[in-house]
C-alpha cells in the first residue's frame, strides 16, 4: 500500500500546478510567418483562443502527468506492508524518563515525581521501564522490570547534583524500547527547567515514539515556581594584615521584592548576619570582614524559606589565593641604571594586580633559589636585567633555558654594552638575529626614536586603542640596539617606525615565554617605564597562552579537576583538598534558573506533532511496525522520463524559409 | 488583338509551370500576344536574317555571289538590323522577392522574371540591345546591352540563375547602375520597391532626360495588400529578421491604409522624375504588363 511521508506536498503541487496548466491549456500560440516587411504591422492584443487540437491535448495530458508524479516525488512516497508480528510481540512498552537534575531538588519536585511515577507504575499492564536521568543517565531498570521492584525503586531516588541534561535521555531512550514493541511510549516526568531542556533536539516520530509529558514542581499558585533565591557567586580576598574579606552576590529570582538574611557561619557560629532586601529579578552584594584564623573554612547560607533550598549556601576556603610571585636576576655589582630599572620594574608588576585574585609579589628567595638551579622554587616571572658577563660567568644559561621549558616567563634587557648581550643570546640560541649597532645617543636626544604602527590583528592592536595607543606611539627611544636578520620563530611585537625591531619574544611549547627588549628599562634609554601604556604592555607581553587563574579551582558537580591518574572529580558542593590544591564545588547556577520550558516547546523539539496527527487519523497500533519501502527513486526516474520526452516534444520546430513554422508553448 | 493577350496561356499559374525561360518567352509573346511588337527591320545590319529572291532594283551588293556561282540563281542576303535603342532591365533579387502568399503560384522573383524574360524577348526580336541588371544585397548578374540570339541566350541564362537573398541594397546597386548607363535607354525595374518610395525618385532622376525612359513595375503578393489569413501571427521579416506579433484580422484595414498611402507616395514620387510606374501582382496574368512595356517601347521609337 502506497503512503506518503509529506502529503502536504499534494496541496502545495496542487496550488502551483493548476494555475500553471490553466494557462498552458489556454495559451495562445502564434503561428510563425515570414514576410516581406513588417514596416505597417503593428502590435495588436492577440484574442486568446485556446488550441485544442489532437497533439496540443496529448501535449497537455502528458504535462499534467509530470506533474502529478513530481507531486508524488514532493509527497516523499513509501510501499508499506503490513510486517507480521512475531511470536514475541509485545502490544505497548513503556518508558518512565525521571528528572534527577538538582533543580528537583525543589519545588517539591521529587515528591511529586514519585506519586505519578508509582500510579503509573500501578495502572498499567504493559511491559514498563525506568530510567532516571541528570547530568547523565544515572539509572535504569530496563523494560519487563517487575513492578515491585520498580516501585520500590523509584521510591528511593533522590535528586542528582551535576547540572541536568535531557539530551542524554534522548539520546539512550530508544536502546531501552525493545524490537519487538507494537507501541512504544515515552512518559517524561520532569520540572522541565529552561537550563536543562533548552538545548534539546530529538525526532521522536522517527523512532515511532509517542510522548506523553507528566510536569511535577510546579505547585498550584501563579507565584510558585518563582519563589527562589540563591547565592550566585563567593570570593575570599585579602582586606589589609590578618584579615579576609567574604565577598558575595545574592539574588533573588523571585517575582516579589524579597527581604531575608545573609549568614556567615564559621566553625558551626554563625559570625555575621545580614538583612538585604533585594528586587524582584535583581542581585545583590553581600560583604563580611573577618579575621583569618586557625578555621580554614566558611559558609555562607540564606535564611530564607524559598522553594529550592540547595542553592541557599556555599562553602568557601576561608583564604585568600596565593599572588603570583616574581624576581630579578641582576648583578651583584649593581649599578646606577639597572637599580632605577629594577625600581621601574618592581613597582610595575607588584601594581599590576587587583590586591585580589591576581596579585604580584616580589619574591627574591624563590629568584635565588632559581639561580641556585633549585627545581622546587616557584617563580611566575623573571626579570634579568643588564644581561651581561656576570650572566656567563655565572652559568646562568642553562638554569634559565630548563625554567624555561618548564613554563616560565622570562624578560631579558641588555647591559650598557650591547653586544655582550647579544652574544649571549645567539650563543644559547634563544634568538636568532645580527646585532648592527646602537642606535641613538646624546646627540639625538631632542630627536627620539618612536613605535611605528602595530600590527594589524596582532595582540597589541587589539589590547591599544584611541588615548592608549596614542600614549605608546609617543613613546620616546633614545637608544635601542638595532637587530636585523631576526628568524621566522621570533615573534616581533613592537617596531620603531622605519620597522627595526623593539621586541623579541617566542613562544616555547611548555607555555614558557621569552622577551627581549633590545633597550634598558630606564629613562636614559627611553620613557616607556614612565608612560601610563607601559604597564599593559608589559602584562600583554608575559601573559601565556595558556595561563591559568591563580584563584582556587571552582568545580560544579559532575566536572574533573587535573589529568592523570588520579584527577578529582566533583560529585557534591563543598570544599576539597586534592593534590595541595583547594577546591571548591558550587552548586550549578543554572539549576537556580527558574524558567521551564513550556508543553509547546517540548513537543516541537521533540516532533510529537507528526505522532499526534497520525494517532489522530486512526492509525492502529500494528501499523508502527511496517515495512517501508520508499518510492521516491521509481518517482523520480518516471518524473525524469517523462520530462525527457516532454522536452522532445515541444521543441522549437527549426522554420524553414518560406515555409511556415509553429512556435509551440 | 491586344484583346486576345488576355487568355489563359497568359495565367502566371500556367506559366510558372515552364522551367525554361526562353520557351516561356516565345510562348508568352510569339503564342499568346502575337504581332504585338514591330516587325523586324531588314537591312544592313551585322547579324544574318534571311535570303530572300533578288528583286531587281535591289542594290547588287545584296547579292549573295557565292550562291549564284554555285546555282546560278540570284538571291539576296538580308541582315538584321540594329535599333541602337538599349533595352535595360533591372531586377531586384533580395529576399522579399522571395516572398509567395499562400494563394500566389510563384514567388515574386519567378513573376518578375518571366517578365524580364518576356521583355528580353520582344527587345531581341525588334533589334534591341538588351542588358540585365539584378541585385539584392550584392549585384547577382550584370549583363552589358548587346543585341543577337546568343546574347539572348545569355540573358535568358542569367534569369534562369537568380536566387532571392539578403537585404535589399537598393541604393548601392541603383548608384552602379547609373553610372553605367548607356545612351538612349529604357529602363525597366522590377521590384517590390518596398521602403524605396523616397530613394528610388532620387536615383531616377535621369529619367527626366529626352533619352532615357524608366519603367518601374511594382511586383507584390496579394498578400501583401490583404495580409495573410490567421487569428494570430507572429510576423518575421524576411531581410533583418525583426519579429512581431500580432492578429491581422485586427489590424487589417490600417494596413491596407498604409500600403495604399505606400503606394500613393511611390507613384506620386516617381511621377516627379517622369518614371512610369505600374504595380502588378504575381497572380496577374503578364498581359497587361506586357502592354504597358510596348507601350512605352512603341513611344520611343
Amino acid at each position: 500500500m502506497i503512503e506518503f511521508g509529506q502529503p502536504a506536498a499534494f496541496w502545495t503541487g496542487l496550488a502551483v500546478g493548476l494555475p500553471i496548466l490553466a494557462h498552458m491549456a489556454y495559451r495562445r500560440i502564434t503561428d510563425r510567418h515570414e514576410f516581406t516587411s513588417i514596416r505597417f504591422i503593428t502590435v495588436s492584443q492577440i484574442p486568446r483562443t485556446g488550441r485544442r487540437t489532437p497533439t496540443d491535448i496529448a501535449l497537455l495530458l502528458l504535462r499534467i502527468l509530470l506533474f502529478l508524479v513530481i507531486m508524488f516525488l514532493l509527497a516523499d512516497p513509501y510501499w508499506s506492508s503490513p510486517g507480521s508480528p512475531t511470536k514475541d510481540a509485545v502490544d505497548e512498552e513503556i518508558l518512565i524518563a525521571i528528572d534527577l537534575s538538582p533543580s528537583m531538588g525543589g519545588w517539591n519536585a521529587m515528591k511529586e515525581v514519585k506519586i505519578e511515577a508509582s500510579k503509573i507504575i500501578e495502572g498499567t499492564d504493559s511491559r514498563i521501564g525506568v530510567i532516571a536521568f541528570g547530568q547523565t543517565s544515572v539509572l535504569e531498570w530496563p523494560m519487563g522490570t517487575n513492578k515491585n521492584e520498580l516501585l520500590d525503586k523509584v521510591g528511593g531516588l533522590v535528586h542528582g547534583w551535576g547540572s541536568g541534561d535531557a539530551q542524554v535521555l534522548l539520546d539512550r531512550v530508544d536502546r531501552i524500547f525493545g524490537e519487538n514493541a507494537l507501541q512504544k511510549k515515552l512518559i517524561v516526568i520532569s520540572d522541565f527547567q529552561r537550563g536543562d531542556w533548552q538545548s534539546v533536539d530529538f525526532d521522536l516520530s522517527k523512532k515511532n515514539i509517542q510522548l506523553e509529558v507528566i510536569r511535577v514542581g510546579s505547585g498550584e499558585s501563579e507565584t510558585f515556581r518563582f519563589n527562589n533565591q540563591s547565592i550566585a557567586d563567593v570570593k575570599v580576598v585579602p582586606a589589609g594584615p590578618e584579615k579576609v574579606r567574604v565577598w558575595s552576590v545574592v539574588r533573588n529570582w523571585s517575582q516579589l521584592k524579597k527581604l531575608f538574611f545573609v549568614e556567615l557561619v564559621i566553625g558551626g557560629e554563625v559570625q555575621g548576619r545580614q538583612a538585604v532586601e533585594i528586587p524582584s529579578g535583581s542581585s545583590q552584594q553581600v560583604q563580611f570582614i573577618v579575621p583569618s584564623s586557625e578555621v580554614s573554612q566558611a559558609k555562607i547560607r540564606l535564611d530564607s524559606n524559598d522553594s529550592l533550598a540547595l542553592d541557599n549556601q556555599r562553602t568557601v576556603w576561608l583564604k585568600a589565593p596565593p599572588p603570583k610571585q616574581f624576581g630579578f636576576w641582576q648583578d651583584s655589582d649593581l649599578d646606577e641604571a639597572t637599580r632605577s630599572e629594577k625600581n621601574f620594574l618592581k613597582t610595575a608588576v607588584e601594581s599590576a594586580g587587583d590586591n585580589g585574585w591576581n596579585r604580584w609579589e616580589e619574591s627574591a628567595d624563590n629568584a635565588d633559589g632559581l639561580r641556585m638551579a633549585y627545581e622546587d622554587s616557584k617563580l611566575e616571572l623573571l626579570m634579568v636585567l643588564g644581561l651581561s658577563q656576570w650572566f656567563t660567568e655565572e652559568g646562568l644559561a642553562e638554569p634559565l633555558s630548563t625554567y624555561l621549558k618548564s613554563g616560565g616567563v622570562v624578560i631579558l634587557t641588555p647591559s650598557e654594552i650591547f653586544s655582550e648581550t647579544a652574544s649571549i643570546i645567539r650563543e644559547a640560541n634563544w634568538f636568532k638575529f645580527s646585532f648592527i649597532r646602537v642606535a641613538g645617543g646624546a646627540s639625538a636626544v631632542r630627536n627620539p626614536f618612536r613605535i611605528g604602527a602595530l600590527e594589524e590583528g596582532s595582540k597589541l592592536s587589539d589590547t591599544f586603542s584611541g588615548k592608549s595607543a596614542r600614549d605608546l606611539y609617543l613613546t620616546a627611544f633614545r637608544k635601542f640596539g638595532i637587530l636585523n636578520g631576526v628568524d621566522d620563530t621570533t615573534d616581533i611585537a613592537l617596531r620603531d617606525r622605519e620597522g627595526r625591531p623593539l621586541s623579541l619574544s617566542k613562544s616555547f611549547a611548555s607555555g614558557g615565554r621569552l622577551i627581549f627588549f633590545p633597550f634598558r628599562l630606564n629613562t636614559s634609554w627611553s620613557d616607556l617605564p614612565l608612560r601610563t601604556s607601559f604597564l599593559p604592555l608589559l602584562m600583554e607581553l608575559i601573559r601565556k597562552e595558556n595561563g591559568e587563574d591563580q584563584a582556587w579551582p571552582i568545580l560544579e558537580p559532575g566536572e574533573q579537576f587535573g589529568a592523570g591518574e588520579q584527577p578529582f572529580v566533583a560529585e557534591k558542593p563543598g570544599v576539597y583538598r586534592h593534590g595541595g590544591k583547594w577546591i571548591e564545588v558550587v552548586f550549578p547556577s543554572a539549576e537556580s534558573v527558574v524558567d521551564t520550558v513550556t508543553d509547546d516547546e517540548i513537543l516541537n523539539r521533540l516532533s510529537q506533532a507528526v505522532i499526534s496527527e497520525k494517532n489522530s487519523e486512526g492509525v492502529d497500533s500494528a501499523s508502527i511496525n511496517k515495512d517501508k519501502n520508499s518510492l521516491w527513486l521509481w518517482f523520480a526516474i518516471i518524473a525524469a522520463t517523462l520530462l525527457t520526452i516532454e522536452m522532445i516534444w515541444s521543441r522549437p520546430i527549426q522554420s524553414v524559409q518560406n515555409k511556415k513554422g509553429v512556435s509551440n508553448a | 488583338m491586344v484583346a486576345s493577350a488576355d487568355k489563359d496561356l497568359l495565367k502566371s499559374s500556367h506559366l510558372s509551370k515552364i522551367a525554361d525561360f526562353r520557351l516561356l518567352a516565345k510562348v508568352v509573346v510569339d503564342g499568346g500576344m502575337p504581332g504585338i511588337h514591330r516587325s523586324l527591320r531588314q537591312g544592313r545590319g551585322n547579324e544574318f536574317f534571311q535570303y530572300r529572291p533578288y528583286n531587281p532594283g535591289d542594290d547588287l551588293k545584296v547579292v549573295d555571289w557565292k550562291v549564284y556561282a554555285k546555282r546560278e540563281e540570284l538571291v539576296a542576303k538580308t541582315f538584321q538590323e540594329d535599333t541602337n535603342f538599349n533595352l535595360f532591365l533591372v531586377l531586384d533579387t533580395s529576399a522579399s522577392m522571395g516572398y509567395q502568399g499562400a494563394n500566389a503560384s510563384c514567388t515574386k522573383l519567378h513573376y518578375a522574371s518571366m517578365l524580364a524574360a518576356c521583355f528580353a524577348y520582344i527587345g531581341f526580336k525588334q533589334g534591341d540591345r538588351v542588358g540585365l541588371f539584378a541585385y539584392g544585397e550584392e549585384v547577382q548578374e550584370w549583363i552589358r546591352p548587346a543585341s543577337g540570339h546568343s546574347h539572348f541566350g545569355r540573358i535568358v541564362n542569367a534569369i534562369t540563375r537568380l536566387e532571392a537573398s539578403g537585404v535589399n541594397k537598393h541604393e548601392t546597386a541603383w548608384d552602379q547602375l547609373v553610372g553605367n548607363m548607356p545612351g538612349r535607354s529604357m529602363v525597366v525595374f522590377l521590384s517590390d520597391f518596398l521602403e524605396a518610395e523616397e530613394l528610388l525618385p532620387e536615383r531616377l532622376k535621369f529619367a527626366l532626360s529626352s533619352r532615357y525612359e524608366a519603367l518601374c513595375l511594382q511586383v507584390l503578393d496579394r498578400e501583401e495588400m490583404e495580409l495573410p489569413k490567421g487569428d494570430a501571427l507572429r510576423f518575421v521579416e524576411l531581410e533583418g529578421g525583426r519579429e512581431v506579433s500580432t492578429s491581422p484580422e485586427i489590424i487589417k484595414h490600417e494596413y491596407l491604409r498604409k500600403m495604399n498611402h505606400f503606394k500613393e507616395v511611390l507613384a506620386r514620387n516617381l511621377a516627379g522624375v517622369s518614371a512610369e510606374f505600374e504595380c502588378l501582382f504575381s497572380d496577374q496574368n503578364l498581359g497587361h504588363a506586357l502592354r504597358r512595356f510596348l507601350g512605352l517601347r512603341n513611344r520611343n521609337m
